[in-house]
């Protein structure tokens, strides 16, 4: 029996979630910049408060324009829901806090974003959670690790900034093995459908057994009703509009970010006044058999370098930029740059920086979409000065 | 709920109420390869007005335990045992593509246990090699 009919990728980056709308006819999907619905009749209202139909109550729980943007999101990553949140940190907090209740134990990768770590690490044990780091390049760590309390397991998909890959199918046999769900930041991955904490009634919506009523919409059901209820973390209708436009060409400006970040990469491996560049794709790194696995199309355009001459070299390189943008983000249309050592890691002394893989003339790229010649060129001055900088050091050092 | 039907776990989905004999009751039989929760917003609707719900999974399917019945007959001759084990002597049945099929023969071989009947996304006649093909995916 021949399957569906699958829809592409970047047809469903323009289509999935969306119909013109029906009241107006209008092709872009119109911002409902309102905080609340009326209610038909009574009965409709009772009806979807006891959640025996759907229907919009509160923007904080639901709103027509984030709708489209959650619907496209599960229809790209093959999921069976999405909720929109207010950021990335709403959506690890109410991810993470559905499945979790004081007592609970999570299973980490050490590699992931500082702010999830300070959730983690010392937010999160306040409220009686705990949370094992554990080396991401070690599934057998992460088993190990693992307790009879332990409600989840976390990753990022490369880690940051030493881009460290997960492997996330072997860690997700683990994790599953264990009845545990993976939760991965930067996008979801098969998750197990075993929501243990999921399975008990919930006294908010009478007495409720989320992975009785809604099978594999469990998870996503409950953080809904739940946490964005609760917590109330919303994205505005505003915001959902921009990231819907931003997604339409989504696949087109990837392929442009990836592209730039090769030919900036393959600048910089040979560049004399480079001491090494960190990128999965290159042969050298130490995850570069499993990138080309799980990453077929690409491994981004986040990578990092060292510029030769430590710490006042990189500095030096940094200031003479012009194009790329020294701030602490990544993934902007526009070039960034930052150096780890003098900025976010700057407490650390040299011996914590190399334990954390961070050396002193690091310098962290996310390469944008501008003309390559520009941010080569931009580069080129960028390191004739750290050459500089590194050239009258080696002199007052040699005096 | 779990209850068991000849030797076998049955789950039985209520919408978090026990079961009244006293009430009246609606029970839904799903369509092939599927399991109660394609009824949760109706059942939820019923219990909000005052009926018992029993959303069943059939046997070999969702929660349930057991084999799978292999006709439409057989699992139609299990709805009464179903209404055996919960203490229920008659319901209304509701009934969903090949569930409908399985709710429309129940109601003629047990119709005093078959207070009323309704069909959703019936097709007569539904092709047997399509049911038995979906079915047997669905115990893989």
């Amino acid at each position: 029996m021949p399957g569906p009919k699958k829809i592409g990728f970047d047809t469903l980056s323009l289509h999935a979630g969306q119909h013109p709308d029906p009241a107006t006819g209008a092709r872009a999907v119109p911002i409902y910049q309102t905080a609340s619905y009326v209610f038909k009749d009574t009965d409709q209202a009772a009806a979807i408060f006891n959640i025996e139909r759907t229907g919009h109550v509160y923007s904080r729980i639901t709103n027509p324009t984030n709708a489209v943007l959650e619907e496209r999101i599960a229809a790209l990553e093959g999921g069976v829901g999405a909720i929109a949140t207010a950021s990335g940190m709403a959506a690890c907090h109410l991810a993470i806090t559905t499945l979790m209740g004081a007592g609970s134990h999570i299973v980490s990768s050490a590699s992931i974003y500082g702010g999830s770590h300070n959730l983690l690490a010392y937010t999160l044990p306040r409220f009686g959670i705990e949370t094992s780091f554990v080396d991401a390049r070690d599934p057998e760590a992460f088993r190990a690790a693992i307790r009879p309390e332990t409600r989840l397991v976390f990753g990022e998909t490369l880690g940051n900034p030493g881009l460290e890959v997960m492997n996330i199918p072997e860690i997700a046999a683990i994790a599953h093995e264990a009845g545990l769900p993976l939760m991965i930041d930067s996008f979801d991955w098969e998750g197990s459908g075993r929501f243990a904490e999921l399975t008990e009634p919930y006294a908010g919506f009478h007495d409720m057994v989320f992975t009785e009523e809604f099978g594999p919409a469990a998870f996503i059901t409950r953080a809904r009703k739940e946490g964005a209820r609760d917590f109330g973390a919303c994205m505005s209708a505003h915001t959902a509009f921009l990231i819907l436009q931003g997604m339409e060409t989504l696949s087109l400006r990837m392929q442009r970010h990836v592209e730039n970040t090769r030919k900036i990469v393959n600048f910089l491996k040979d560049h004399e006044s480079v001491e090494w560049v960190s990128y999965p794709e290159l042969p050298e790194h130490p995850d570069h058999a499993l990138a080309a696995e799980l990453y077929p199309k690409g491994c981004g355009a986040v990578f990092s370098f060292a510029v030769k001459g430590g710490r006042a070299a990189g500095q030096a390189f940094i200031e003479r930029l012009e194009i790329f943008s020294h701030l602490a983000n990544v993934g902007d249309a526009r070039s960034l740059v930052i150096h780890p050592a003098s900025t976010t890691h700057h407490r650390m002394d040299a011996e914590a920086l190399k334990k954390a893989g961070i050396s002193e003339g690091m310098v962290r790229v996310s390469v944008g979409l501008e003309e390559i010649d520009d941010l080569i060129g931009d580069l080129k001055a960028g390191l004739r000065s750290a050459a500089k900088v590194a050239a009258s050091a080696a002199r007052g050092n040699s005096t | 709920m779990n209850i068991d039907v000849d030797g076998a776990s049955v789950y039985i989905y209520t919408g978090g109420q026990s079961i009244d004999a006293e009430k009246q009751s609606v029970l839904f039989v799903h369509g092939a390869g599927l399991d109660h929760t394609v009824w949760t917003l109706p059942a939820r609707y019923f219990v909000r007005h005052g009926l018992n719900v029993l959303g069943v999974d059939l046997p070999g399917h969702g929660r349930s335990g057991g084999s799978l019945r292999t006709s439409i007959t057989a699992m139609a001759d299990w709805i009464p045992q179903v209404l055996d084990a919960c203490g229920l002597k008659e319901t209304a049945l509701v009934g969903h593509s090949m569930g409908s099929l399985v709710a429309l023969e129940a109601a003629a071989r047990h119709s005093e246990r078959i207070r009323s009947l309704a069909l959703l996304g019936t097709g007569v006649p539904m092709p047997p090699r399509r049911i038995r093909m979906i079915t047997r995916r669905s115990i893989c």
